[in-house]
């Protein structure tokens, strides 16, 4: 018997969550990367259809259910925050390590470097 | 209307009856109520518009240099390498800090594997010269790095004959209660004389939170914190306080303690979660909320006492305030962004292995590389090169955040808190803190007692 919870199918008895996805909100690097950070605190499989990303997960001992899901939730946000402040800022990132790297190869650093 | 009216990426923050305009560079404008509907209108009159192509927040010809020399001066630490290496002859310690980020270990352990070795002490030296730069400052930490005194012996004796002649200012962190004429004779002799030590407030708040076996660890630091000074001739010991939960209710007294003691500039830290500190929280620590109150006592206690002609500051917020005042880089690594791990600053371990900073050292992930390595191997690495992407924090949400321009992002206290480096900025104790610390600050920024926090800001160190 399975409950509804956010975009989740709670089945609280198995203590599993199935959580439905729409690909064209969510990417597969952004899944995987929220998934990722949960694995010391679930088992997580990530399935589905080309229309939708199924992602199962089972809290690992002491874990709580609903909570998992909200902080799988709350992961995605924040990652897919992040993949998009990486693309737009990908550019200049790139020049910053460019220049940092410059500068400790002895290539361009200031000549009155160091304090 | 200008024809070439074309507006920046700014953020906008109301402090009493101004309207702050923030560019993420951290330049900002304060407007009156007329200004800002001028603003939203895009119909500013020529003397604003001249303001906003200023500060920033107007492209067009005649703010693009300012726009240039701002970039410029936000990254200004890139084009400067390492010039703070943070040396740790040893992890051991005679103290016991339930918030030590280093895990110490006891005083009596064996020294293998956790006392630099004097081939190690060597070594560091020859890596240390690789860097590209002349200046640099070394500094000693642990552990207590006195408890191998014999390393930064060996360190401080080989440097001295190193070809080419390069100029070291030598850095000592240390608890002082190991500190002995001989040593103290040694490094007066060898211009090691700036030393930082830890004041934590009054004896008993003191030695609650640095226990030191069977003694007072307050009579010791206190005792050498003078004797260097009256004796010895050092020009000054500096002290940081670090909070826990017991320092909360102590704000005023242990700034008390400060001026007791002759030292005329407290930095109130908050706990760092790792280490110790991590395993001892739910005895130690409290919400960022807590601390900012703790702070804000702090620091209006100070005013209050400049108010009277007492000269006190304090340096968290001299430091935040000197951040506010320019878009410009204050070298300082925890201030920065990019910030200064493996870019500023690097950590040497016992063992020869090098890390991204002292509290990179807690966390293997922060490793990049070791004395075997040349210096550009190490800071061209892929580990030290990410942490330069990633302390940008261009790629995380703090892009979109009003105090940008001013603030900092700890990817190591990032992964300590959330064993991610792409964290909930929302849940970290930074990110929640400095959310309170920078419009308290703005909002003093407008009162009377900006004169006195604009002083502090003036005189705050850098690295």
């Amino acid at each position: 018997m399975s409950k509804q919870f956010a975009n989740a199918e709670l089945h609280e008895k198995e203590n599993f969550a199935l959580v439905a996805l729409n690909p064209k909100l969510y990417s597969q690097a952004t899944v995987f990367s929220a998934a990722y950070v949960l694995l010391d605190q679930a088992f997580v499989v990530v399935d589905g259809t080309p229309d939708q990303i199924v992602v199962s997960l089972r809290p690992k001992k002491g874990r709580n259910l609903k909570q998992l899901v909200e902080q799988f939730n709350s992961q995605l946000i924040s990652h897919s925050v992040s993949a998009a402040e990486s693309k737009r800022t990908e550019n200049i990132r790139a020049e910053l390590v460019k220049r940092a790297l410059l500068t400790q190869t002895g290539n361009g650093a200031d000549a009155k470097s160091g304090k | 209307m200008s024809k070439n009216l074309c507006f920046n990426r700014f953020f906008v923050h109301k402090a009493g009856s101004k309207t702050l305009l923030i560019n993420e560079l951290g330049r900002w404008l304060p407007l009156s109520k007329q200004e800002w509907s001028a603003v939203q209108k895009k119909k500013p009159n020529p003397g604003l518009l001249k303001k906003l192509e200023s500060s920033g927040m107007v492209f067009s010809k005649k703010g693009k240099e300012q726009l240039v020399r701002d970039y410029r001066a936000h990254y200004k630490h890139l084009f400067h390498p390492v010039s703070l290496h943070i040396v740790n002859p040893t992890n051991r310690c005679n103290h016991r800090c339930a918030y030590c980020y280093s895990n110490s270990q006891a005083l009596a352990s064996n020294k293998e594997g956790i006392d630099m070795d004097a081939k190690t002490a060597k070594k560091v030296i020859d890596f240390i010269w690789q860097t590209p730069s002349n200046h640099f400052v070394i500094e000693f930490q642990g552990g207590e790095p006195l408890a191998n005194f014999p390393a930064i012996e060996a360190m401080v004796a080989y440097a001295s004959k190193k070809k080419p002649r390069k100029q070291v200012h030598w850095r000592l962190v240390s608890n002082l209660s190991l500190m002995d004429r001989t040593i103290a004779a040694f490094l007066k002799k060898n211009n090691v004389v700036d030393i930082c030590t830890s004041l934590d407030g009054p004896k008993q708040l003191h030695d609650k939170n640095r226990p030191l076996n069977k003694s007072s660890s307050y009579e010791r630091t206190v005792y050498w914190a003078n004797a260097l000074q009256k004796e010895f001739g050092f020009k000054q010991v500096g002290a940081l306080c670090t909070v826990t939960k017991h320092s909360l209710p102590f704000a005023e007294q242990i700034v008390d303690e400060y001026l007791r003691q002759g030292m005329h500039d407290i930095t109130a830290i908050s706990l760092r979660k790792i280490g110790r500190a991590k395993q001892n929280w739910p005895k130690i620590g409290y919400s960022p909320k807590q601390f900012f109150l703790f702070w804000k006592q702090m620091v209006e206690y100070c005013i209050s006492l400049n108010r009277r002609g007492q000269r006190i500051s304090e340096q968290t917020a001299a430091l935040m305030l000197r951040k506010i005042s320019s878009p410009e880089s204050i070298f300082h690594t925890c201030y920065s962004k990019p910030c200064g791990a493996a870019l500023m600053q690097c950590s040497y371990q016992p063992d020869g292995s090098i890390f991204t900073c002292d509290e990179g050292k807690s966390e293997p992930l922060f490793k990049i590389g070791s004395i075997n390595q040349t210096y550009k191997e190490v800071f061209s690495s892929p580990n030290a090169l990410n942490m330069v992407a990633l302390s940008s924090s261009l790629g995380l949400a703090c892009n979109n955040c009003k105090w940008t321009g001013f603030c900092k992002f700890c990817p190591v206290m990032a992964f300590a808190e959330q064993g991610s480096l792409i964290p909930l900025l929302s849940g970290l104790f930074e990110c929640r803190l400095k959310k309170l610390q920078f419009p308290y600050l703005f909002e003093k920024l407008f009162s009377k007692d900006a004169k006195i926090l604009v002083n502090w800001s003036k005189k705050a160190p850098i690295a």
